[in-house]
Order: structure tokens, then C-alpha cells, then sequence
């Protein structure tokens, strides 16, 4: 299994931001790089070379689907895992959401002692 | 170690505060908004709200708003269906706003600590289907055993012994369906009554009734309210699980899956961009030569096909695919600049099931892709499921291996096959009659598709042989799902309480890629099944793996 280590979160809330940077870094233990905008994302992701993204789905502008298309759509972030984190959480949107390509949706609100276990459960069974 | 961990502690407890001197702020320009929105002054202020709304369902839990959340999360439900649906809330509407952020304000000041959130958040297969269910029932040994059913179905419950104990829980989670006695505390048809302010909630939720009595007035007084359940005690839970199966949309299908087949590529996005944004799952095939690999990969519920492609015609790829026995039911349709008649008669001669003319109305291609879906799905179900329980027949469940075995090498994940049969099933037969047979049977079924994922095929292998498919499971996973629905399967009760009696199950496992070969695998799963047989019954076994077997 490759190594999870690298992980970009993109999300436009900041007190999210920063509790899940919390969560990530010093909980998890994982190198993080936060972006408030899909358009950031995009810019930065060909730098930063993530493992996997976490990607919010309810952002103004540039919504988390459309962020997930747009990184599909650039050969060298198109292999990177993605995964949805949503308040939504009706089967439906589940299933449509998975249907766009991610891993795994993660429910929102999350709770910051356990974000990394979850990121990490998904990783594996995904590698497994 | 104590350092860093008590550090993260307070850098929490510090993120926390901040969020909580921020709560204010976020509720005044809810405020706001819902005065803006009142005012019926700006267009914008019911989205706006929505959005603020969906934030704060997301965000309060984190730092330990857990009921803020939950609450803030019901209001942006009621105000997504009127931004989906273009209603305009009229003044009574917006008064149910109104009590809602003022219990916001009040949960604003109940933080709780953040470690000891336990809610669920995984949203894994099986937990997203984890429906709430309320019951009102004041007989509480049958409240009782029924919450236990439920759950044992995968539901959770809230139980309330009166109209009263039902209406002041409104404010917390929303339950996504109710099951009511008729008769109540508050009155003989007090139910009714319950029923009809559940059914006045902007998202009325389904609603059936359990009453001991069978008369015209009673079924009709339940009909007025909008109750679509009327069940007749003694409950056959059978049919109450079977109701709130359909009534909770718990057998949701997934987002139809489209095949467009067509050279001109602008063309086949236009037509692909149209399905995505109706919610379908598009694909797209250039050259009709990649046709056989496309459906090997990923089979659509449908196939829309340019008739005039320079390769080959769609005709003649047409027939290519119903040469093939596993594609006679999958729909084609084809988008076609030919009006001619007689092209068109041919088209349909080699199977091809409508015919859409070039240009076409969005609203028109979207709406015949949808229906053809709709019903060749119905058409599939019924030839390829048992009529006795939905599940898929024994030949289904086989071909249904041969693809997903295919797909998990490609996919390089595992796969777990396992076979079920009910322990000493003839006995029941003879002692409780058939019907009763039956009833287990359908029970057996239920539980299987409410503790398997949706992604999982479960078949019905013989009289009470059952055969379900794990992809992506691999055999601890495989054996703690089975183990837990062996031991849920032996605590349920049939028949009435006096006469009630239990049956109990084994079950085999075998794993891919341990063994590589459908056949194989079969094979194993029910030896490993007889292997349970023969160690006493009411158990699980797995299969050794084929390197265990030695040359």
C-alpha cells in the first residue's frame, strides 16, 4: 500500500479550516495544505503533489463536483483520490457523489480526534 | 507524549472557543436573512439562508454544537426542498422558521465537549442507511418488540406512548418515517390526528397505521390523513418491514448508467452534458469497435446510439450486442438526422427499442432516456428476480459472479462469496405449515438486503439456500458481516408470542483472489457451508484457501 502522507484539503470555511488542519497535523500526523477555493486547489495541487484531497462539497463558486472534474481534467492530478466531505448526507447524494469518482463521502459534521482514523480507513480499503 | 497530546487538547478547546464567540454573529445573520426573507425583499435571501443554513449543519457538531447542528441541519432540509422546488414560502410557512432559530439561539449556548462526540461519521455503505423510524404505540411490550424488529432491520427507532410524547420531540431528528397506532391515549382515532400534523410538515414523511381494528371507518379515517400503511393486528412484520423498505426509498436505485455511442464527439457531450445534469451517469464510445469492451466494464442501463457512424452502422453494431444473451434486456435508442420510415423499421427489426430524430429537445431526450431506463429496469427485475423474495434467481446470482469476479482482478480488490441455508428449515415447513415457511424466507431476504450494501448481490440459491456477492471485501470483513447477520437471524421471532419459535442459519465463505475461478469459488463457499453443517449448524465457516490446498 502506498504511503498516506501528503493530504490537500480544500474548504472555504475557516474555523473548518483550521480544525481540520488540527485534526490532520497534529493528530494524524500528515503533511497538509489547505486551500479556500477550488481555483486555488487547481493552482496548487501540480506543486504540492498531494497523496489525496479532501474536498468540500457545498463551496461558493467553484463547487466540490466541479473542483473533481476540473483536477480530473489535468493528466497529472487525474490519478489522485479524492474524497468528499458533505453535511449532506441523504443515500441519494451518497450515491451520486461516489458515482463522480470519489473514494468515500465523509460526513460533516466530522470529529477532529477522529478525522485522520477515517481518512486512513478509506486509504486502506482502498488500497487493500 | 502527555506534552503533546495535552497541547492538542488545548489548541482544540482554543478552536473551539473561538467558534463559540463566533456563534453569534453566524445566528444574527440568520436572523437576518430570515427578516430579509420575510420581507419577501430580496430573491436571493431563501437560498442564502439555505446555504448559511447547510454551514452551520456541517461545521456546529465539529466543535461540539452537536443538537445546534442537528437542528440547523432539519431547518436547511425543509428550506432545500423549497429552493429545489421554486415554492415561495407563504407567511405560515415562514412563521415555522421563526421557533427554530430561536432554539438555535438557545442551543447557541449549550456547548458540549468535543471528545466525546460518538456520533457516526464514516458514512460507510451500511450505515447510510441507517433510517430513522417513530413509533407511537402506547401498548409498550409492542413498542418494545417492535423497535426491536426494526432495528434487527437495520432501522433505528423513537418511541413515543402518546400523541402529546410525540409532538413535544419535534424539535429534535426528524424521524423518516412513522409508524402510529390508531388508537391512542388521546382518543380511539387519536392517530388520525397525529398523522395529519406529520402530514402538514413542509417534507410530509410516510406514515402507516397499526390497529386492532379491520372496519371501513377506522381504514378510512387512516386514509384521510394521507397514510399509505394500514396494518391489522396481530402485525405481520413481514409486511411492516416490506412497507417502510419502500416507504424510506431504502431500495433507491443508483443514478442511471448511459452507454452514447457516436462518432461526432461535440455531439455525443452535448447529448451527455444534458443526461449528467438530469443526474444520469454518462459515458461515451467513439468507435463502435469499443462498444463490447465499454459494456464489459461498466453495463448502462441504456444505450444511445448515432445511427450513421463511419465505421460501422448503428444497425450492425446493434446486432453485435444482442448476440449476446446477457444484453437482450438493455434498451437502445437511436438519435438519428433519418426520418425515413422505412430506416427506422429496420432499426427496430435488429432491436433497437425507440428512435429519436436530430436535433432533439433537450427536455424530450432526457425524458425518453428516462423512461426506457425506468421500465427496462422494472422488465429485468421481474425476469431475473425470485417472486417470493426480489432476490436475484440462482443463474443471476451466477452470471451477476462471473462479472463482478471479472471486474475485482481488473480492479485488483477481493471478493467474498458466500452461501446461506436455513438449519433444519423442513421442520419448520412441517410443524408451522408453509405459509409460515414462507414468511422465514421472506424475513432471511430482508434481513440480507439491509445488512449487505447495495453494491453486494444477494440471490436466492435454492428453497432456503441463499448466495450473496461482497466485492471489495475480503474475508474478515466477509466473516464479520455474516457472523452478525447469523447471530441477528437467531434472535428474530416468528409467528405469534405464545407459539413463537426461532431458526437459525450457516453459512460458507470463500474468497477471491484466494480462489480465482467463479466455479471454484462456488464450489468452495459450499463446501466450507457443509463443513458448518457437519460442526454442529447455526455457524460460519470459511473455505481454505487454494494455496492451503497443496498441489
Amino acid at each position: 500500500m502506498p504511503t498516506l502522507q501528503k493530504i490537500m484539503y480544500v474548504e472555504d470555511e475557516p474555523d473548518i479550516q483550521a480544525v481540520a488542519r488540527l485534526a490532520l497535523e497534529a493528530v494524524g500526523g500528515f503533511t497538509v495544505r489547505i486551500c479556500s477555493t477550488g481555483p486555488e486547489a487547481l493552482s496548487v495541487a501540480a506543486g504540492f503533489s498531494p497523496d489525496l484531497i479532501l474536498l468540500d462539497v457545498m463551496m461558493p463558486g467553484m463547487d466540490g463536483p466541479s473542483t473533481l472534474q476540473s483536477l480530473r481534467a489535468v493528466p497529472e492530478l487525474s490519478a489522485i483520490p479524492v474524497i468528499f466531505l458533505t453535511a449532506k448526507v441523504q443515500p441519494a447524494e451518497i450515491a451520486q457523489l461516489k458515482s463522480l469518482g470519489a473514494l468515500a463521502v465523509i460526513a460533516k459534521p466530522f470529529d477532529p480526534m477522529k478525522l485522520s482514523d477515517q481518512v486512513r480507513e478509506v486509504w486502506s480499503r482502498h488500497h487493500g | 507524549m502527555a506534552d503533546t497530546s495535552s497541547s492538542l487538547q488545548a489548541s482544540l478547546a482554543a478552536l473551539c472557543e473561538s467558534y463559540a464567540a463566533s456563534l453569534p454573529d453566524k445566528l444574527a445573520e440568520l436572523a437576518a436573512l430570515y427578516q430579509a426573507l420575510s420581507a419577501g425583499s430580496d430573491a436571493q435571501s431563501l437560498p442564502r439562508l439555505q446555504a448559511a443554513e447547510h454551514k452551520l449543519a456541517g461545521s456546529a457538531g465539529t466543535f461540539g454544537f452537536i443538537d445546534l447542528g442537528n437542528v440547523a441541519r432539519r431547518l436547511e432540509h425543509t428550506l432545500r426542498g423549497w429552493v429545489a422546488g421554486g415554492h415561495t414560502p407563504d407567511s405560515d410557512e415562514l412563521a415555522v422558521i421563526e421557533p427554530v432559530l430561536g432554539e438555535m439561539f438557545r442551543l447557541s449556548q449549550l456547548q458540549q465537549a468535543v471528545s466525546t462526540t460518538t456520533h457516526h461519521q464514516l458514512v460507510a455503505a451500511s450505515a447510510e442507511e441507517r433510517v430513522l423510524i417513530g413509533i407511537v404505540e402506547d401498548d409498550t411490550i409492542l413498542a418494545h418488540e417492535l423497535a426491536v424488529v426494526l432495528t434487527s432491520f437495520g432501522y433505528r427507532t423513537q418511541t413515543h406512548a402518546s400523541v402529546d410524547s410525540a409532538c413535544s420531540a419535534f424539535g429534535g431528528e426528524h424521524p423518516d418515517a412513522w409508524v402510529l397506532d390508531l388508537a391512542l391515549p388521546e382518543g380511539p382515532l387519536a392517530g388520525a390526528g397525529l398523522a395529519m400534523i406529520l402530514k402538514s410538515s413542509p417534507v410530509p414523511p410516510p406514515v402507516a397505521f397499526i390497529s386492532a381494528r379491520n372496519d371501513f371507518e377506522a381504514r378510512l379515517a387512516a386514509a384521510r390523513t394521507g397514510g399509505s400503511g394500514y396494518f391489522v393486528k396481530p402485525l405481520d412484520q413481514s409486511s411492516l418491514i416490506d412497507w417502510l423498505d419502500r416507504a424510506t426509498h431504502r431500495r433507491e436505485q443508483l443514478p442511471d448508467s448511459i452507454l452514447i455511442v457516436d462518432d461526432d464527439v461535440e455531439l455525443a457531450s452535448f447529448h451527455a452534458d444534458l443526461l449528467r445534469s438530469a443526474g444520469m451517469q454518462v459515458a461515451i464510445v467513439k468507435n463502435p469497435h469499443l462498444v463490447m469492451e465499454a459494456l464489459s466494464k461498466n453495463t448502462p442501463d441504456l444505450i444511445l446510439m448515432d445511427l450513421h457512424m463511419p465505421v460501422c452502422s448503428g444497425l450492425e453494431v446493434a446486432a453485435v450486442i444482442r448476440q449476446q444473451e446477457a444484453y437482450l434486456g438493455l434498451p437502445i435508442v437511436y438519435l438519428s438526422a433519418e426520418s425515413d420510415v422505412d430506416q427506422q423499421q429496420a432499426a427496430m427489426q435488429v432491436g433497437a427499442d425507440d428512435f429519436l430524430i436530430k436535433p432533439i429537445n433537450p427536455e424530450r431526450l432526457v425524458a425518453s432516456v428516462r423512461h426506457r431506463v425506468e421500465r427496462a429496469r422494472r422488465l429485468n427485475m421481474l425476469m431475473s428476480t425470485d417472486s417470493l423474495t426480489g432476490l436475484l434467481k440462482h443463474v443471476k446470482i451466477k452470471e451477476q459472479l462471473a462479472v463482478e469476479m471479472t471486474r475485482a482482478r481488473r480492479s485488483k480488490t477481493s471478493l467474498a462469496f458466500v452461501m446461506f441455508d436455513m438449519d433444519h428449515f423442513k421442520r419448520v415447513n412441517d410443524t408451522h405449515g408453509h405459509l409460515s415457511g414462507d414468511r422465514v424466507i421472506k424475513t432471511l431476504s430482508h434481513l440480507l438486503k439491509q445488512r449487505l450494501r447495495r453494491s453486494d448481490s444477494i440471490g436466492r440459491y435454492g428453497g432456503e439456500e441463499f448466495a450473496a456477492i461482497l466485492p471489495d471485501c475480503g474475508l474478515t470483513a466477509a466473516h464479520n458481516v455474516v457472523e452478525d447477520i447469523r447471530l441477528r437471524f437467531s434472535e428474530l421471532r416468528f409467528g405469534q408470542a405464545d407459539a413463537g419459535f426461532s431458526v437459525t442459519l450457516s453459512a460458507g465463505i470463500a474468497t477471491f483472489p484466494e480462489i480465482d475461478d467463479p466455479d471454484a469459488l462456488i464450489i468452495a463457499a459450499d463446501q466450507a457451508l457443509y463443513t458448518a453443517k457437519k460442526s454442529g449448524r447455526n455457524c460460519v465457516c470459511l473455505a481454505p484457501s487454494s494455496s492451503d490446498k497443496g498441489g
